[in-house]
């Protein structure tokens, strides 16, 4: 229990893009496996670790997330799982790709399944013209050839104008 | 004079020829030495716009720069594996090309990282609060392309999916890609789908593979009924699975095809594997066995199942051929293996084991999630003929013989048959045996659970096997119907299938207070599934591999 208080208390300082540096306690860290590999590579922790592809707003969202899931104990499972609906509540498409990149980049699996799977729901029952802008995904088909595969999947177009 | 200048061959080659030619190339040194001069210039300017913000023109510079800015910081991250045309500027920044030659300029240099690194750090000098909201309104955040079908698009319902073939080529490939399957099946982890016969969801009873979870469909719930039926004039005889989002259907023969005129080679089972979620479906080809050189096909078994070690879904069938001679080798049991990964049928060496079985045509077999699937049979012990279950091992491709609960065979000798009736159930992803012992109107239902002894391994070739059953429950029921023990559907109350002439009706019964309590529901059975893309479609040659890829 000691050393585990001791772990506790160890700090890291990580600096977003744009130049931010936040303090954060070890064990918060450790959510993500991109941290916690450093640290094990190199135990004399850099003063500062940079993280050149988060900006500040979406590496304190982040933070956040992983504060909550390294406090909890394991058998608070429904309150966690009411905290990370909550906290991708009402978060608009631009931070959820931040938010995307960050977990894929810092290996936060947890985050990046939550977030992609908001993503992913609110996409699912959109047209796909919409999609296409979206994810910014150039329409290579003809006119022609567009027709000719929505004619060939016509099933899945059921309430789709 | 004019003319002695003009025509003097040494004047014309040595003075007027050096010089028109000196004047061309003095005009485009202007050219490129003011156009050099010009954007330094502009550059200066720029950086003055920055810190002072007062010309009107350099407004449209400063919105310039925050845009490239917020772009490269976008981007930057990304410089490894964003696709070139990325770089291409949004309408918002040609705007500004068009209204203001310096930002024109500007942008035909931005291709260059260098460029891009250098105005990021000019402009994020400054401080632009507003910067993250323009951001996130202005719809210019980008995903590399790769994170979007890996993580997002692998996330999608199957129906979403095949409309997002519309999107672009590139996804149009995805649902038959063997990785995007894969990945696919990896990520979508809640059951939503529900298959029924003709799309009937009143008062259905959700079958979930795990003991405790039953449901009572209802229209409220997030469940999306798939009809069975798709072109076949009945109902199947029997629905297996599912395994990766693919049912096995079975269609038995009719009655009529056991007239003397029908072949007899016809009673063997149309057999469909059908994926409810793409609508896929393959009628498996027909085998050896459809054209046997013997007399006549008697009787067929038909199992399902994943092969956990080669991770690929096959179908195996059992089938009993007549021969001419007299008992007891009045037939020949054989048996042949149905690889999804192949695409054909291959005859099984079975052993000596197989041919001391019953087969019948038997409408209960039971697929279980650990790669075994079982049917009811009857083997032909050295004494007496034995109820036994008759497994069939998808990986390792081997049948065992495991005999009833002794206390249900014990009740053979006392020749008590009307009084009993074995019924099979999944329970916890195991066979459990419901023996029904009837007493004028009352009904004593025990369940045993069929467990693997792990230190009992079986050779091929070796009778009797590695299971061993153990009693869980004991039910009371005061009416004389064969009941099947289907799960908890509370805490205390279990889930129970009364078999009756009507087919079954479902009520709970309290295993405290000992109280049975209808549901008020008619229906059948059906079944959750997991949707996936997987295809039904046998590979052959270059595909088998493919799928056996996309399984690992």
């Amino acid at each position: 229990m000691a050393s585990s208080i001791e772990n506790n208390n160890e700090k890291l300082t990580l600096k977003s893009s744009d130049g931010e540096e936040f303090l954060v306690e070890k064990h918060v860290a450790l959510q993500s496996t991109l941290l916690q590999n450093m640290l094990d590579s190199d135990c004399s922790s850099a003063d500062v670790i940079p993280l050149p592809k988060i900006d500040a707003r979406t590496l304190a969202l982040v933070l956040g997330y992983c504060k909550k899931h390294a406090d909890a104990s394991s058998s608070k499972q429904g309150e966690l799982n009411s905290f990370d609906s909550e906290f991708l509540k009402d978060m608009d498409m631009g931070a959820l790709f931040n938010l995307v990149l960050a977990a894929n980049f810092m290996e936060i699996k947890g985050l990046l399944d939550i977030a992609a799977q908001k993503i992913a729901d609110t996409i699912k029952d959109k047209p796909h013209q919409e999609v296409r802008e979206i994810f910014h995904v150039e329409n290579d088909y003809t006119p022609e050839e567009e027709a000719a595969v929505r004619e060939e999947n016509r099933w899945a177009f059921e309430g789709f104008p | 004079m004019a003319e002695v200048l003009l025509f003097d061959e040494a004047i014309r080659y040595w003075a007027l020829i050096p010089l028109a030619v000196g004047v061309v190339l003095a005009g485009a040194l202007r050219y490129f030495v003011s156009d050099l001069v010009r954007s330094s210039q502009s550059a200066e300017i720029v950086k003055e716009g920055l810190s002072s913000s007062l010309s009107l023109s350099l407004v449209y510079a400063g919105e310039l720069f925050r845009l490239v800015a917020i772009r490269a910081r976008k981007l930057l991250p990304g410089e490894n594996f964003i696709p070139a045309k990325s770089f291409r500027p949004n309408e918002c920044v040609e705007m500004v090309k068009s209204k203001n030659r310096v930002t024109g300029r500007l942008l035909s240099v931005l291709s260059s990282h260098r460029c891009l690194t250098v105005l990021e750090k000019i402009v994020l000098s400054g401080n632009h609060p507003e910067m993250d909201q323009g951001l996130a309104s202005s719809n210019s955040y980008l995903l590399p392309e790769d994170l979007v079908i890996d993580q997002i698009l692998s996330r999608l319902p199957v129906k979403s999916l095949i409309r997002f073939k519309s999107v672009c080529k590139r996804w149009h490939a995805l649902p038959t890609n063997p990785s995007f399957i894969a990945s696919h099946l990896k990520h979508i982890n809640t059951p939503n789908r529900l298959a029924s016969w003709n799309g009937n969801d009143n008062g259905l009873i959700v079958r979930h593979d795990g003991f405790h979870v039953f449901t009572v469909f209802n229209r409220t719930a997030d469940f999306q009924p798939v009809n069975l039926n798709f072109g076949f004039d009945r109902k199947p005889d029997l629905v297996m699975g599912p395994c990766d989002g693919i049912f096995c259907l079975y269609w038995g023969p009719t009655k009529y095809d056991s007239a003397p005129v029908v072949p007899r080679v016809e009673r063997l089972p149309t057999i469909v594997l059908w994926n409810p979620a793409t609508r896929a479906f393959s009628i498996l080809p027909k085998s050896r066995f459809d054209f046997p050189p013997y007399k006549k096909v008697s009787c067929c078994l038909v199992g399902f199942g994943f092969d956990l070690t080669t991770k690929s879904i096959k179908v195996v069938k059992v089938v009993s051929i007549c021969t001419d001679e007299a008992p007891p080798n009045d037939y020949l049991n054989c048996a042949e293996v149905y690889d999804l990964g192949s695409g054909s049928w291959r005859v099984l060496d079975v052993d000596d084991i197989l041919q001391e079985v019953y087969v019948f045509d038997e409408h209960s077999m039971y697929n279980n999630n650990d790669g075994v699937f079982h049917w009811c049979s009857v083997f032909r012990g050295d004494e007496d003929y034995v109820e036994v279950v008759l497994s069939f091992d998808m990986s390792r491709e081997l049948f065992q013989v495991t005999p009833k609960p002794e206390k249900y065979n014990m009740h053979n000798r006392l020749s008590n048959y009307i009084r009993k009736q074995c019924l099979f159930s999944l329970l916890r992803d195991s066979l459990a045996a419901n023996l029904s012992f009837f007493k004028e109107s009352h009904t004593t239902v025990e369940l045993w659970v069929m467990k693997k002894d792990s230190d009992r391994m079986v050779e091929a070739g070796v009778s009797f096997s590695s299971y061993s059953w153990s009693h869980e429950f004991t039910v009371e029921l005061s009416h004389p119907w064969p009941c099947v023990l289907m799960g908890f559907w509370s805490k205390n109350e279990l889930l129970i299938w009364k078999t009756d002439w009507t087919g079954g009706t479902p009520f709970l019964y309290d295993i405290v207070t000992k109280q049975a309590r209808d549901l008020q529901l008619s229906g059948e059975l059906n079944f959750l599934f997991k949707e996936s893309l997987v295809s039904v479609k046998g590979g052959c040659g270059s595909d088998s591999i493919q799928y056996l890829s996309i399984c690992t």
